[in-house]
């Protein structure tokens, strides 16, 4: 700002003061009835819609949510604070929006896709997007067949996502729930610099400033925050801000779905959106259902995760898709994608609560997360036994397909004569061995915080799993063993990397993992 | 939830049996005294909407307010302090008047100005809405030095600012939402 000089500053805002328009025009007016606990009663808007934005005379926005024979109900999205019965409130003629473009790439915004981080306005072309938008209709899709990478070793080999799933991410307070979001938001840095970026927007509903300051400080440590959008409304934004967050991050989502792109969306969590959304229901006066909350929280999260979907190749059809905003017109391209990952907090383990259910049954599988085996030292703590991933299965690439295809089999087992084994002390030879590989197995799925790994080591590793060649390095050097045969391979193999990464494998591939493990094995084998 | 339904159907009430008795007018006027009362005074609401009061007491006190009422505006207190129900009678004012305006074919404008505004002028402006609506219209005028210049004018639902007060706050807003500054 310093270079500009003063007389320059006059002549910008000359020009901008000749070109507005003063000329009065006529407006819809009401009158507030009555104010309180973030919502207003309006008297007259007669014409008013469902879901249209209005201002209050003290520019406070709003967005109507009830129309009734006499009045019109009204959540506030900002402080009612000199607001009073008499007051006028106008239309603004338009349905909540968010204006939506690549410049908000990098930056921390609010529900209103006001940005809050303090780095100026957003730059770009802005598109209108709107924040309730119906899901795409089947003619528009297409089965997920493409790959979302978690880089997480556990996920990508028995729960894989695909491009266009959604996933859902359960477990209690404190078991690792963001840390996998936030690792897979990480992970997408390889395609972004391969030039085949994955959009990611974190969608923080009613945590804490600092958290979501943590967050956009990690992501922008690991190089994430150039590709990643976060939206921001923290618990002490108003009910209706939170609930409408995830529309946001939808409706960010859909453009990048719309024109081609491939998009991640994470809302964490969905649970404290369902308890805004009964605030705002019942302060409503809507009847209140099971636990509280208002009949249609199901039909809020099933239209929101409805928005994730695969778009059809064909630009041509996709450009017929229904409800494309009129910004978006003639800019829909096919073949894009928008993944979400909700993340649902439950309350000591009960998935029988009202929103996991809902959830639960809405999303094609789910990653569960135990606190017992957080805590037990195994993280992510995963619990393979009971997470699924309904759709991802076609979409994993063929040398992991192959390779891991035993894995969650083995895994059960092991688990099963786990629990057995601790009766008794006398075990034949093959139970014997099946506990070793499977304990082994553990280790090997066991990772670190932001730490993703890539396919094709990831491949490389599980292949050592199943195929037993761990058999003799001790529980404790597993970690060391992983990193010699990751350095190895990477030294000495590179071409076979590269066509791991690709996902071809055969028997050359194979046999060179076998000769280094048993190699890097010797090393650690105790005689 | 249920509370736009029962003033909507209580005002209805009072409208059709006021029409019948024709006394239209009356009502409507009494009507006016109690939106205006109710707004200036919260006293009143608190009494209406008092759990703790008798109804008897209600009755006593709304009778004794309104005591320049027609007999069937004070009928109707009573039918409404019986039915506990008190608590919507602003409302129910308010629906009632909507329903007279729309029998009578009335629209109600009112215009707010920096200074005040000749008589003159308001009833030549009155004429040229009544030919323009082909309404009666129903004329209300205030001064209000805010505005720093030119009017306000809110015909039914939709309002006309022709202010300097209203230009200044676009221009602010142009400028707040340009990207250059």
């Amino acid at each position: 700002m310093s270079g500009i000089k003063p007389s320059e500053v006059s002549k910008i805002l000359k020009q901008q003061l000749e070109g507005i328009k003063t000329e009065s025009q006529l407006e819809e007016v009401g009158t507030v009835l009555q104010v309180g606990d973030g919502i207003a009663r309006i008297y007259g808007l007669q014409n008013v819609q469902a879901n249209e934005m209005i201002e209050f005379q003290n520019g406070v926005k709003g967005i109507v949510l009830n129309l009734e024979e006499d009045n019109v109900g009204a959540v506030l999205l900002g402080p009612a604070v000199g607001l009073r019965e008499g007051d006028s409130v106008k239309r603004l003629r338009k349905i909540s929006s968010i204006r939506v473009g690549k410049g908000l790439l990098g930056r921390v915004i609010n529900t209103l896709g006001e940005p809050i981080d303090g780095k100026g306005p957003v730059e770009g072309e802005l598109l209108e997007m709107p924040l309730e938008r119906k899901a795409p209709g089947v003619l528009y899709r297409q089965p997920v067949n493409e790959p979302l990478q978690t880089g997480i070793k556990a996920i990508d080999s028995m729960i894989p996502i695909g491009r266009g799933q959604r996933e859902l991410i359960i477990g209690d307070r404190q078991t690792g729930k963001t840390a996998i979001a936030i690792d897979t938001i990480i992970n997408q840095k390889e395609a972004f610099e391969r030039g085949k970026p994955v959009y990611c927007i974190y969608v923080a509903i009613g945590q804490k400033g600092s958290t979501i300051a943590n967050i956009a400080k990690t992501l922008e440590r690991y190089g994430a925050m150039q590709y990643t959008i976060i939206i921001s409304s923290t618990a002490a934004e108003p009910a209706a801000l939170q609930f409408y967050a995830p529309m946001a991050g939808a409706a960010i989502g859909e453009f990048f779905r719309d024109t081609g792109n491939h998009a991640l969306v994470v809302y964490d969590d969905l649970s404290k959106q369902a308890v805004s959304y009964r605030e705002v229901s019942l302060l409503l006066r809507r009847p209140p259902g099971r636990e509280a909350y208002p009949g249609d929280i199901f039909y809020l999260h099933s239209r929101l995760l409805e928005r994730a979907a695969k778009i059809i190749a064909s630009d041509q059809i996709a450009s017929q898709m229904n409800d494309i905003p009129e910004s978006l017109k003639g800019r829909v391209k096919g073949g894009g994608s928008l993944t979400a990952l909700p993340i649902i907090e439950t309350q000591d383990g009960d998935v029988s609560a009202y929103i996991p259910t809902n959830v639960i049954s809405i999303t094609d599988g789910q990653i569960f997360l135990e606190s017992g085996l957080f805590n037990s030292g195994v993280r992510p703590a995963i619990n393979v036994g009971i997470s699924v991933s309904r759709v991802g299965g076609n979409a994993q690439i063929k040398a992991m397909k192959k390779v891991a295809g035993t894995l969650k089999i083995d895994m059960a087992q092991y688990r099963a004569l786990e629990a057995f084994s601790k009766f008794g002390s006398d075990l034949d030879a093959f139970t014997k061995q099946t506990l070793e590989k499977g304990a082994r197995n553990v280790e090997l799925l066991k990772q670190n915080q932001f730490a993703p790994v890539t396919v094709a080591h990831q491949i490389v590793l599980l292949y050592c799993g199943t195929k037993g060649l761990l058999k003799d390095v001790p529980l404790t050097k597993v970690v060391d063993f992983e990193q010699q045969v990751i350095d190895y391979m990477e030294l000495k193999h590179k071409a076979a990397v590269d066509s791991l990464s690709q996902g071809k494998i055969d028997g050359e591939i194979e046999k060179i993992i076998e000769s280094i493990a048993s190699e890097v094995g010797k090393r650690f084998k105790i005689n | 939830m249920n509370s736009n339904t029962i003033s909507v159907r209580y005002a209805r009430a009072l409208f059709a049996s006021a029409k019948e008795q024709n006394v239209l007018d009356s009502v409507r006027k009494d009507m006016d005294t109690i939106l205006a009362v109710s707004t200036e005074s919260p006293e009143l609401g608190k009494l209406l909407n008092s759990p703790v009061t008798k109804p008897s007491v209600k009755i006593k006190a709304l009778t004794g307010v309104f005591s320049d009422s027609h007999m069937l505006t004070k009928r109707f207190l009573e039918l409404l302090t019986t039915n506990k129900r008190e608590s919507w009678l602003p409302l129910i004012a308010r629906n009632f008047i909507s329903f007279y305006k729309k029998e009578k074919n009335i629209v109600s404008v009112s215009i707010s100005s920096a200074i005040p505004m000749p008589e003159s002028m308001q009833s030549q402006l009155k004429s040229k809405l009544k030919a323009d609506l082909k309404s009666e219209v129903e004329m209300e005028s205030d001064t209000d030095e805010s505005l720093i210049g030119g009017f306000v004018i809110t015909i039914e639902n939709q309002m006309l600012d022709a202010s300097v007060k209203g230009q200044l706050k676009k221009i602010r807003y142009e400028f707040l939402n340009s990207k250059s500054i």
